[in-house]
């Protein structure tokens, strides 16, 4: 049979054409390298200039009007704590880094990747939570971990993940920090989904979840949590069973299906959700993790025409001026460029910061944004 | 003026243009999509670019980008998704029996893949596209080697059970 299979995968592998791709890889080198010489350059400027000034204030009278530029200041900037991550090849590294404007980046964590999975950080920045894996025994519950980022001290959470729970549900922080919600598996005795007091470790069961992607939000001074079982956005709450929002319907009418939940704005007025039909800018068909903005009560798209052909790879949704995303586009050059660019909730552009990853080895992932 | 280039440009030059169609075929089963194949050998090859120095003095050039190549396509944090897009039928062109049986296995084998998790596809291409072994695989990946039998076997019995029979599927009449 491993014959037959190689010669299957020969055969399909075949199909695949072999452009020449010298030039490509040495403009992808040099691309990265002024980008990267361009944030510290411009975080040479900040400095010397007393931290509040951005590019725009350091051009001259002939430069072209209001473009948005990177860290402009009023308040509806990026000038907060930014967090992103990256895994170095080879040792397979998870490196959660932070930085502020016209800042060095700063290692906040550093995780083995092989015995770690699902990263996640804490609202408030201050905390980062992860599986941690049995490398010798690939079937063995998860041992759920939390880091504090400030005194670098472990906390392991008593009760396993079971390792078929994970995927689907992935640890993910309540908005004040202070639990976790996991899926626990079926063989939970007092409940599959719950919350996880990470100070008690007193364990809350949500029976009324279904779905999966959980993403937490405050509705009318309640804690909801939203979730997707095959295109069904849901919501549930303590003491409820999980209520179909509008979301799948609306979509459905735009011959739309959502099959991700990416993220959903703190107050649950927002979401990001993932399709299949649309795909990333340039007609590929690989597509990036956020594709649509809707109004959770009315399942209406957001239009966000200002950001043209867009896909996000991540989005977060708590700065004071709108959302957050993390955005890969085609450059003019037909190569691909990392942006991330604050929208108001009415579409317009009011910030981008075209933020260069620290590594000369791996792309990094926007995980967080503090204000 | 036109600047010389320098001798290891020149090396790595021929190392892209020699190794490209070798990592774009294995990328190819990866990702499925031949954009995405590109895509990903580029970014590996731009890595082993910056460190090129120090990877062809070891000489572990090829190795160094394939296991970029296959991080890159596995990294654990990333949910980083890849589609393909099928048409709802078949065409209806007249084919010749032993040519449509081909086709249609490639198609089989493109879905059933399609329904792996990017881990357990690498570990397929490595297993049994490079006929890697088990500790080859172990180390490329950045896994133990417990890790990469549980995969195989997890891809393997899913392959079973989606559209790709592998033992059946030759019975098959398809026109």
């Amino acid at each position: 049979m491993n014959s037959r299979l190689h010669d299957d995968m020969s055969d399909l592998a075949s199909e695949a054409k072999s452009p020449d791709l010298y030039d490509r890889v040495l403009a992808t080198s040099r691309r990265q390298l002024i980008r990267r010489n361009s944030i510290a350059g411009l975080a040479a400027v900040v400095a010397i200039s007393g931290g509040v000034i951005g590019v725009g204030a350091i051009a001259g009278p002939a430069d072209p009007g209001p473009a948005p530029t990177a860290f402009e200041g009023d308040g509806e900037d990026l000038r907060g704590r930014l967090f992103d991550a990256f895994v170095s090849p080879n040792l397979n590294v998870y490196t959660l880094l932070s930085r502020t404007h016209g800042s060095e980046p700063t290692e906040v964590a550093k995780l083995t990747g092989v015995v770690t999975q699902s990263p996640r950080l804490s609202p408030d920045g201050s905390q980062l939570s992860w599986l941690s894996l049995d490398e010798d025994e690939p079937g063995a519950p998860h041992t759920l971990m939390i880091r504090d980022l400030a005194s670098g001290e472990d906390t392991e959470i008593t009760g396993g993940i079971p390792a078929a729970a994970t995927g689907c549900v992935n640890p993910t922080w309540t908005l004040d920090g202070s639990r976790l919600f996991v899926d626990r598996g079926d063989d939970a005795s007092d409940g599959r989904y719950g919350f996880i007091d990470i100070a008690t470790e007193e364990f809350t069961p949500l029976p009324g979840f279904r779905g999966c992607d959980p993403r937490m939000a405050m509705v009318s001074d309640r804690e909801v949590v939203y979730s997707i079982d095959e295109t069904e956005v849901y919501v549930s709450g303590l003491g409820d069973d999980a209520t179909a929002t509008p979301i799948a319907d609306a979509l459905a009418a735009e011959g739309l299906r959502a099959d991700y939940l990416t993220a959903v704005s703190n107050d649950g007025e927002l979401a990001c959700v993932d399709t299949d039909e649309i795909d990333a800018p340039d007609g590929r068909t690989g597509s990036w993790d956020c594709d649509l903005i809707v109004e959770i009560e009315t399942g209406t798209v957001v239009d966000l025409a200002d950001l043209g052909d867009w896909s996000a790879n991540e989005t977060v949704f708590n700065h004071p001026a709108g959302l957050i995303l993390h955005l890969r586009e085609k450059g003019d050059d037909g190569y691909t460029i990392d942006t991330l660019t604050l929208t108001g909730r009415d579409g317009s552009i009011l910030a981008e910061a075209d933020w260069f990853l620290p590594s000369d080895e791996f792309e990094s992932l926007f995980v967080g944004y503090r204000s | 003026m036109t600047r010389e280039p320098s001798r290891a440009s020149s090396e790595f030059e021929s190392f892209v243009r020699a190794r490209s169609p070798a990592l774009i075929r294995s990328a190819y089963l990866l990702t499925g999509d031949q954009q995405l194949a590109e895509d990903l050998v580029q970014s590996a090859l731009a890595r082993t670019y910056r460190a090129w120095s120090r990877v062809e003095r070891l000489g572990n050039a090829e190795a160094y980008t394939r296991r970029a190549m296959y991080h890159l396509q596995v990294s654990f944090w990333r949910r980083r998704r890849v589609r393909e897009v099928y048409p709802e039928t078949l065409p209806e062109a007249r084919v010749d029996p032993g040519t449509a049986d081909v086709l249609a296995r490639r198609d089989a084998l493109r879905q059933a893949l399609a329904q792996l998790t990017n881990r357990q596809r690498a570990v397929l291409v490595l297993r049994f596209y490079e006929d890697r072994s088990v500790t080859e695989t172990a180390e490329i990946l950045g896994c133990g080697i417990g890790t990469v039998k549980s995969q195989t076997a997890a891809a393997l019995k899913r392959l079973r059970s989606e559209t790709f029979d592998l033992e059946q599927f030759a019975e098959r009449h398809l026109v």
